[in-house]
């Protein structure tokens, strides 16, 4: 991979944020003013004790909740200043998620699963399955193509959910504990495989864990206590 | 693969559920095809009524005859055609239960005036050259089974024969009419007959006339007409009260009072409790998709789409059970025609109901499935994503 | 081995966590409830009103053949003989029979919320009043005195007719009678307007009675009676006790109102009951894991099923209770109709009976049981493995 990392997309830079929950008449600082760079086309793993606030940092990056302060910039765009419609427009061009619990539509098809995030691009039809196919390959379930997710193992349905996060070659790819439902050797098959997206197809890859192991793959560990960064691990 | 491919694949999975929803709606609609079906037949009676021909009967009461001399005057009256004499006869045959209404009639003069009563010359050349005769429509001659030559038996209650001997009349025509206004479950026989009987035939029972049908010259305004004649009668033995066909005819609907109001009242509820039904089932749906709705914005798709899917999942539901149910108050337009001949003659649903009953399941479904709809996009992502499967 | 069963509370505490869903289909089931007690009440003043009334002690005398009054017709001489000349006739103190020739005709009247409709008149005697006096009560006014062009007016009639207030003054064809007093009756009279018959007579000129109307001797069987005057030469008649009459005149309409309101109310019922049933079904999807739980606990497939049927008929009490409160205060409003038997105008009110509010709970506990029958044994023939299992 020739490229250096000034031309790489995925470039993530928090600034600042800071959310609250209120429960009820009670306030809950989640996040007290994060600030945090993190380089295009790298694999940093974000961990922390539980309710550190590790899933809403991930879920203010991809877009999917709005900070009460601060600024996140990806690239050239500062996300924070986007509105719902424009931020899942830049979500499907831009962010593929992995979720814990896969979160596989459960009456489509692996293949359908993966093509659903391309119908919103300018594709055609066969493009698409052209492509859906193409990121099955990618995880090794292209022979699965036809198969329910109740139909697939856990891994399976893991490697099925990466590969819809891949499927419309986003810069960024935030995975919320890709291995918590996952036994050691499938929990290894997708770190493995996250990596792999870094370094062979240059994609930015942000993953929530509890799994000290993860950070093996990860170029960079970032814990989060109690709402604060507390510190920051190169490999 | 596309949006349609998820939502038909949704509408598939909870089959039971989603069939029993669409069974719900079929059923009301079913039952609101009915009832408006009974409304609007019961109406056509007066809208496809004759604009030429006005009914006299007694101020006093439609139940009080008017004197025989009433003919000749009425006759005389301005703008007059032909004045036909018609007596309600309230016979019964074998039990009251096979209740259906006889008329005593000028056979002539009615044929002429109610060119809606269809038979052939042949069928009109033998009623009127029998006195005992009689006309039967078509619906009474499939329900009772009679032929042309039969007799039917009927044991008169206004006007009894001597230690109750039935009336016995030949069927001599079956006619079919052209227009609503003219059912198809009325015997007509010879006024003359039921007056002669009456005059020497030891007959009990009122010797006048019940109403009069009047059919106007062309030109003539109906509204003086009817003030005519109840003019030429006021003074005489029996005040008179003249109305329109179609005026006379919907006095028969204001009879029923609250009835077509208490009709409309159950259809309301009848649908507003199926609104609740679908409301329910689109709110399970969309608690158990809520999960589905947050992936689906992840993945960057807007945060209307999840609750159009719904509205139209919830619309496609209502709108093919609403076809079910209104198919099948189609297809059984026969039937009820059949089995309440003669409380509600000429039962018909009609085109327009059909309409507006597609547009109602399609109001339903969009109305139940607005409220989860909007909840859903009133969720946010997260939230969304932590919910439970 | 005992039954465990599972507490009370459970399927309460369920039906809170799903209250909009348990909600909606009790809204479902209490709908019906109100449509098919609306209609059964409506039934239950009419026999109330009609065919519950009527006197085991009064005859009504008719022309043979006829089947209700506004067909028959009887001459004067013919009423004449029979009130002088039946044994079975009481009399009173001075030896006169209690027996009266009363004419009865429809009369088209105009109501008051728009159209016509026809109010039974009756032309009466001086006995009329004696025989009824018991049952029927003057509420405003007073009763008529005969060989006046007076009438007396029932009740509902009142406010639902024009000119019959207090004070008017009704037109019968020249006749221009005044309303001298309104009455109430706990029976069918309460729907008709009475008038001396010979006045009626007069104004109207049609001398023909309808009916002789007579209060029997104790112990008189008036079936003895009929027989022996269906043949008679000099006065054949038609003869039956006052209550049977009533009965006969209003049995199509009622049956016509129970009909419609076990169909009607049927059809809802089905459709509610889906309702319920999708309820229960989710009820038992979402808590697939819960029923593993139980089963591995250690109850029984019994319990579960009892339980979640305990759970839908506690939707089905939840409708019957919204549903009756829907209809309660319907109880007492009158209405009318046109009872096509007689082809006159029937008064009468809604009446929310204690036998109706048992049929109506039982109605709706019924919809809620069926419609979480299949539900509750679905929960009830999971495999604990499966349950735990099935996300
Ligand atoms: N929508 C919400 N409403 C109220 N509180 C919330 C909401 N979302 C998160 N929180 C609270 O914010 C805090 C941080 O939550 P978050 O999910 O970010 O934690 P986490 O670090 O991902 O924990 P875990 O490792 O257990 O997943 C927790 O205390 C949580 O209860
Ligand atoms: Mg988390």
């Amino acid at each position: 991979m020739s490229s250096s990392s000034q031309d790489r997309r995925g470039r993530i830079s928090i600034a600042g944020v800071r959310k609250s929950y209120t429960r009820g008449t009670e306030e809950v600082t989640v996040l007290s003013g994060v600030d945090l760079e993190i380089e295009a086309g790298r694999v940093v793993a974000l961990m922390g004790p539980s309710g550190s606030g590790k899933s809403t940092l991930l879920n203010l990056i991809g877009g999917l909740d709005v900070a009460d302060e601060g600024r996140i910039t990806v690239d050239d765009t500062v996300i924070t200043a986007l509105r719902a419609d424009e931020l899942a427009a830049w979500r499907s061009r831009h962010v593929g998620f992995v979720f814990q619990s896969f979160n596989l539509i459960p009456v489509l098809t692996a293949q359908e699963n993966v093509e659903l995030p391309l119908l919103l691009q300018p594709l055609s039809k066969a493009q698409r399955k052209e492509q859906a196919r193409y990121a099955l390959e990618i995880v090794g379930l292209a022979d699965r193509a036809g198969h329910r997710p109740g139909q697939l193992s856990g891994g399976q349905e893991q490697r099925v959910a990466i590969a819809r996060a891949i499927a419309s070659d986003p810069t960024l790819i935030l995975a919320d504990e890709p291995t918590g439902d996952l036994d050691r050797t499938n929990a290894d098959a997708v770190l493995q495989m996250l990596r792999r997206l870094a370094d062979e197809l240059g994609k930015t890859v942000l993953m929530v864990t509890h799994d000290n192991a993860a950070s093996a793959f990860a170029h960079q560990t970032v814990h989060l206590d109690k709402g604060a960064l507390a510190g920051v691990a190169h490999a | 693969m596309s949006l349609f491919t998820l939502l038909r694949r949704n509408l598939l999975r909870h089959k039971l559920r989603n069939a029993l929803t669409a069974l719900a709606v079929a059923v009301a609609l079913f039952l609101f095809c009915f009832l408006y079906s009974v409304i609007t037949t019961l109406k056509s009676a007066v809208t496809s009524s004759s604009a030429d021909r006005v009914v006299v009967q007694s101020a006093v009461s439609l139940f009080m005859d008017l004197p025989k001399t009433y003919t000749a005057k009425l006759a005389d009256v301005e703008g007059v055609e032909s004045v036909a004499r018609w007596n309600w006869f309230g016979g019964v045959y074998r039990d009251p239960s096979n209740f259906f209404a006889q008329f005593a009639v000028d056979p002539e003069i009615f044929l002429a005036q109610f060119k809606e009563c269809v038979i052939t010359p042949e069928e009109r050349a033998a009623w009127l050259a029998d006195r005992r005769g009689c006309l039967i429509g078509r619906a009474l001659a499939r329900k009772f089974g009679w032929k042309i030559g039969d007799t039917i038996p009927l044991i008169g209650t206004i006007y009894t024969r001597p230690e109750g001997a039935a009336w016995e009349f030949t069927v001599r025509g079956i006619y079919s009419s052209s227009k609503t206004n003219l059912d198809e479950s009325t015997l007509w026989f010879q006024y003359e007959f039921l007056d002669e009987s009456i005059v020497n035939g030891g007959v009990q029972g009122p010797k006048g006339v019940g109403v009069f049908y009047v059919k106007t010259k062309p030109g003539t305004s109906l509204a003086e007409i009817t003030q005519r004649i109840d003019a030429r009668f006021e003074g005489d033995e029996q005040r008179t009260l003249t109305q329109t066909e179609a005026a006379f005819q919907a006095g028969f609907i204001t009879m029923l009072g609250s009835v077509p109001a208490f009709l409309s009242g159950i259809g309301g509820a009848v649908l507003f409790a199926i609104l609740f039904s679908v409301v329910n089932t689109m709110m399970i749906t969309s608690r158990e998709r809520t999960k589905e709705l947050g992936v689906l914005q992840a993945l960057g798709f807007r945060r209307a789409i999840g609750a159009r899917l719904l509205l139209f999942e919830s619309m496609l539901l209502c709108g093919l059970g609403g076809l079910a149910g209104l198919a099948l108050g189609a297809s059984t337009e026969g039937t009820f025609r059949e089995m309440f001949g003669t409380q509600i003659p000429g039962y018909t649903v009609e085109p327009l109901t059909l309409v507006i009953g597609v547009a109602i399941a399609l109001a339903v479904g969009a109305a139940g499935g607005l409220f989860p709809a909007l909840q859903a996009r009133g969720l946010r992502v997260a939230d969304a994503l932590r919910a439970e499967a | 081995m005992a039954l465990k069963l599972l507490p009370l509370a459970y399927p309460l505490r369920s039906l809170r966590v799903r209250w909009t869903s348990s909600a909606y289909s009790a809204i479902g089931i209490a709908l019906s409830v109100a449509v098919f007690s609306a209609i059964l009440s409506l039934r239950a003043g009419f026999q109330e009103a009609f065919s519950e009334t009527g006197r085991e002690d009064v005859a009504i005398y008719l022309r043979p053949g006829a089947t209700s009054e506004g067909e028959s017709g009887i001459r004067k001489e013919q009423i004449e003989l029979l009130k002088k000349g039946r044994p079975e006739i009481a009399t009173d103190a001075d030896g006169v029979p209690l027996a009266a020739g009363e004419s009865y005709l429809a009369l088209n009247l105009a109501r008051l919320d728009g159209g016509t409709t026809n109010v039974p008149i009756r032309g009466i005697e001086p006995m009329s009043l004696k025989v009824h006096g018991a049952d029927l009560r003057v509420v405003e006014g007073r009763p008529i005195s005969f060989g006046a062009d007076e009438v007396m007016v029932g009740r509902p009639l009142a406010n639902r007719i024009r000119d019959c207030r207090l004070g008017d003054t009704l037109q019968i064809n020249y006749g221009k009678f005044r309303v001298v007093g309104i009455f109430d009756h706990g029976g069918a009279y309460t729907s008709e307007i009475w008038v001396d018959a010979d006045r009626l007579a007069g104004a109207v000129k049609r001398e023909v009675r309808q009916r002789v109307m007579a209060q029997m001797k104790p112990g008189v069987s008036i079936e003895t009676v009929a027989q022996e005057l269906e043949g008679d030469k000099q006065t054949p008649m038609k003869v039956l006790g006052e209550r049977a009459y009533f009965a006969s005149q209003t049995g199509a309409l009622g049956s016509t109102l129970l009909v419609l309101g076990l169909l009607i109310g049927g059809i809802m019922g089905i459709a509610a009951m889906l309702g319920a049933t999708n309820t229960m079904l989710a009820s038992v999807g979402s808590r697939t894991r819960e029923v593993g739980i139980l089963l591995s606990l250690g109850f029984g497939r019994l319990a579960i099923f009892l339980s979640f049927l305990l759970e839908s008929a506690l939707i089905g009490l939840a409708g019957a209770a919204v549903g009756l409160l829907l209809v309660v205060p319907l109880n007492g409003i009158e209405t009318g109709t046109t009872n096509f038997q007689t082809f006159t105008e029937a008064t009468f009110a809604f009446r929310i009976t204690p036998g109706l509010l048992l049929d109506a709970t039982i109605f709706a506990v019924v919809l809620g049981l069926i419609g979480g029958a299949a539900p509750a044994w679905k929960a009830a023939r999971m495999l604990p493995t499966q349950a735990l299992r099935r996300q």
